[in-house]
């Protein structure tokens, strides 16, 4: 059974990691998603905030973000369906504490240990989990997370408004997307390890470097599928309806499932998109 | 006539100097790649360089716009102005010229791609005898690799 508020909280500050995941086991008809996202240079607010708006109109979709990464645990991912990440190698923003009031935070923990890589590569490659690798990720700091995302990682210039210029029109999450522009946004970039079967979904154009890069990918590993999507420095990205509804398609491919219309759309053209 | 203190002064110079000449030469050299389109002019003479392969360790200087101001380190951007450090690299590899943008390889794992804001270098060639000759001074753009491998022999 569930254990929600103040007994999660205590039972967190008690049981092991494992055990305490052991709690979220996917129940029948469910649809488990799995998220950490969010650091000091990428606001966690905003992230969970569109995450849960996308895809808010799943209802057998349960959507459980990770606060501390010791509890991206194994057990947590033996039976997640997807899991998103917008994650760079190091420490968590802040220490995670149940507690309403701090004077001080704990000891924040580290993110991509060996047992993360461990758990993520092995529920990709052969249970066939889904892995959407958002922003940063591609700097997670270990060769076999940049193997998964089939890419070597290029880091952002300045930031500035991106053009979004090219959308593959033959691959279901691109289809009939057209070309927008963000306010503000950094470019990452990559190198695909495995360009014969890697599928470009889509680049951008840093509109005053002019410098034209990948922004989005996909492939299959093993039994699995992963996405990448670079853009999300700020909400910006996030606040398109046209990204929005990548993000919505990318995550149904990533499982394996059809993807139904993106019901959510809202064309926000208040000067911020 | 010196004093005695002159003498010990004049004496711990030449050790001194002794001991680094015999540091770099112990240092393997640091492997340097020119570009294929530069054409290898020293800033300074205008003379064409040969094309050299090899430097001597630790003569790296970077100028940001004046080639009368050397720096032992050079800017880079990621989120801010950053100083990197040559001897903290393992590997300088130029990957997008027209935007300056290098991938650095840190001798601690680490990498990064960033935008390097110095824009031109010096350092000690070596001849194809490993003999040290007259520094010369490039544009950044003109060499493509700067690999500094492991620095013991």
């Amino acid at each position: 059974m569930l254990k929600t508020g103040f007994a999660a909280a205590a039972a967190a500050t008690i049981a092991s990691p494992n055990a305490y995941a052991a709690q979220f086991a996917k129940q029948p008809g469910e649809t488990k998603i799995v998220c950490v996202m969010g650091d000091y240079w990428h606001n966690p607010v905003w992230q969970e905030q569109h995450v849960r708006g996308i895809f808010s109109s799943n209802r057998d979709w349960k959507v459980y973000f990770v606060l501390a990464s010791r509890y991206l645990t194994a057990e947590l991912l033996s039976d997640t369906d997807l899991l998103i990440t917008t994650r760079y190698g190091g420490g968590d923003a802040l220490g995670w504490t149940p507690e309403p009031i701090v004077c001080e935070r704990p000891r924040s923990d580290i993110i991509w240990t060996d047992e993360h890589v461990e758990a993520v590569c092995d529920n990709v490659r052969n249970r066939g989990m889904g892995f959407l690798a958002a922003h940063c990720t591609l700097f997670c700091g270990r060769e076999e997370i940049e193997d998964l995302m089939g890419i070597e990682p290029q880091l952002h210039q300045e930031m500035q408004p991106m053009a979004y210029n090219y959308f593959n029109q033959d691959h279901p999450i691109t289809r009939g997307i057209e070309p927008y522009y963000v306010t503000l946004d950094d470019q990452f970039g990559v190198d695909f390890k495995y360009p014969s079967r890697t599928t470009i979904l889509f680049t951008t154009q840093a509109v005053h470097d002019k410098r034209e890069m990948v922004s989005g990918w996909c492939l299959e590993q093993g039994n699995g599928r992963v996405v990448g999507l670079l853009p999300g420095d700020h909400n910006f990205a996030y606040r398109v309806a046209e990204f929005q509804e990548i993000f919505w398609r990318a995550a149904h491919w990533a499982m394996k499932r059809d993807i139904p219309p993106y019901p959510n759309a809202v064309k926000d053209k208040k000067g911020f998109n | 006539m010196r004093t005695r203190g002159e003498i010990c002064v004049w004496c711990a110079a030449v050790l001194l100097a002794v001991s680094g000449i015999v540091r770099a030469a112990d240092s393997p050299p640091v492997k340097i790649v020119f570009d294929e389109s530069s054409q290898r002019r020293d800033l300074i003479s205008g003379s064409v360089l040969p094309n050299y392969t090899q430097a001597e360790r630790g003569s790296f200087l970077f100028y940001l716009d004046r080639l009368d101001k050397p720096d032992k380190f050079f800017n880079f951007y990621h989120d801010g102005v950053n100083q990197g450090q040559i001897g903290d690299l393992r590997l300088m590899e130029k990957i997008q010229p027209q935007y300056d943008i290098w991938r650095l390889r840190y001798k601690n794992g680490g990498k990064n791609t960033p935008r390097i804001h110095h824009k031109a270098v010096s350092f000690v060639p070596l001849s194809p005898s490993g003999q040290p000759e007259k520094r010369v001074y490039v544009l950044m753009n003109d060499l493509k690799l700067i690999d500094l491998g492991e620095e013991t022999k």
